[in-house]
């Protein structure tokens, strides 16, 4: 693959890899390991896509698939991601404006919805996909992303109550 | 059924997630390895000491120039325009043999391309303006002729590329030096 070809990807795509990645494995070392392995196989096997969009569902197929493969590995650190954000928020507190604190405790609250959940969501409020594309992606029907996302919110609605989000 | 959920925080929020640039860096060095041209840098006079650009990559935006930069540069300005922001390039000054940019501090970076097809920059000559010194390049290595060329007015040298025997002549001040290259017939 052209060099300057790649460079446009990584520099296009790093953040939704990243993010998909994290959604997947609540881990930020984690999620950046998965993303090095992501644009490596880029480089290395330089498929060729039709579209743009083709370029994008291969990435988030191909970033999906290595989160599994992470997940079933004995090796992974389960380091949670809450956990491990509150470590580095240590002496912050109060620093942040009141939206800041509002994004991130509702983060917080995704972040511990099952994960078939996570990545749907992400997918379809922030990457803005229909169910039809998010089902291809994920190997999955459109009904079954549907059913994913309304359970996901329900049981997000849930934990933002016990949380006291909306007060 | 979709107002149920915050989208607007969650998509703020996820905006916020990034990977570390230590990561980035990485993805970005996995191309293949490559004999990178070579990087000249000038400082202005009154500049801070010289910076050693390496490859230290920082994830940054790219500057709005970066595609002139990816036109007319290649692999290593790309590289420099990911740790430089808001980097021009001087297209006046700038030549098929090398790229001149600017940086926003004031930094006149130079990079040199590759030899050319019969070897015509190989050799070449770098004025380093904060020391006053005349550098002449042979491959990667650097001489430092400016003493010779100030006491004799002339500086030469024989040196081999790709096989070949040639001869570099230098005339002039270390200001504003000129330099030509033969090839020598045996």
């Amino acid at each position: 693959m052209e060099e300057i070809r790649y460079i446009e990807i990584v520099a296009q795509y790093q953040d939704m890899v990243y993010r998909i990645a994290l959604h997947d494995c609540r881990n930020s070392h984690d999620a950046e390991d998965i993303m090095q392995t992501v644009f490596m196989k880029l480089y290395q096997k330089n498929p060729e896509f039709d579209s743009q969009e083709h370029l994008k569902h291969w990435l988030v197929h191909v970033t999906v698939n290595e989160c599994k493969r992470l997940i079933a590995s004995p090796w992974k650190k389960r380091m949670e991601f809450v956990q491990e954000k509150e470590k580095k928020e240590q002496g912050q507190a109060g620093a942040e404006g009141y939206e800041r604190i509002r994004e991130k405790e509702l983060l917080e609250q995704i972040f511990r919805l099952p994960r078939k959940y996570r990545v749907p969501i992400y997918l379809y409020y922030y990457e803005e996909y229909s169910v039809a594309d998010i089902g291809d992606m994920l190997g999955k029907s459109p009904s079954t992303i549907q059913t994913w996302l309304s359970r996901a919110r329900k049981k997000l609605k849930k934990l933002l109550e016990e949380v006291k989000y909306y007060e | 059924m979709n107002e149920e959920f915050p989208k607007k925080i969650y998509q703020k929020a996820c905006g916020h997630l990034t990977p570390s640039s230590g990561a980035v860096k990485e993805v970005y060095k996995m191309t293949k390895p490559k004999k990178y041209p070579r990087l000249k840098r000038k400082a202005f006079a009154g500049a801070a000491a010289a910076v050693v650009l390496t490859c230290s990559l920082s994830v940054g935006v790219l500057a709005a120039s970066d595609t002139d930069v990816r036109q007319l540069a290649g692999e290593a300005a790309q590289q420099i325009a990911m740790v430089f922001k808001n980097l021009t390039v001087d297209k006046e000054a700038s030549t098929p043999y090398e790229t001149v940019l600017h940086a926003e501090d004031g930094t006149q970076i130079t990079v040199v391309h590759e030899y050319g097809e019969d070897g015509e920059y190989y050799v070449t000559l770098v004025y380093h303006e904060d020391s006053g010194r005349l550098g002449l390049n042979i491959g990667d290595t650097e001489i430092d002729i400016t003493d010779q060329l100030r006491e004799n007015g002339i500086y030469t040298q024989d040196y081999t590329f790709e096989g070949q025997e040639r001869r570099l002549t230098v005339t002039g001040t270390p200001e504003e030096p000129q330099l030509e290259t033969e090839i020598l017939v045996k």
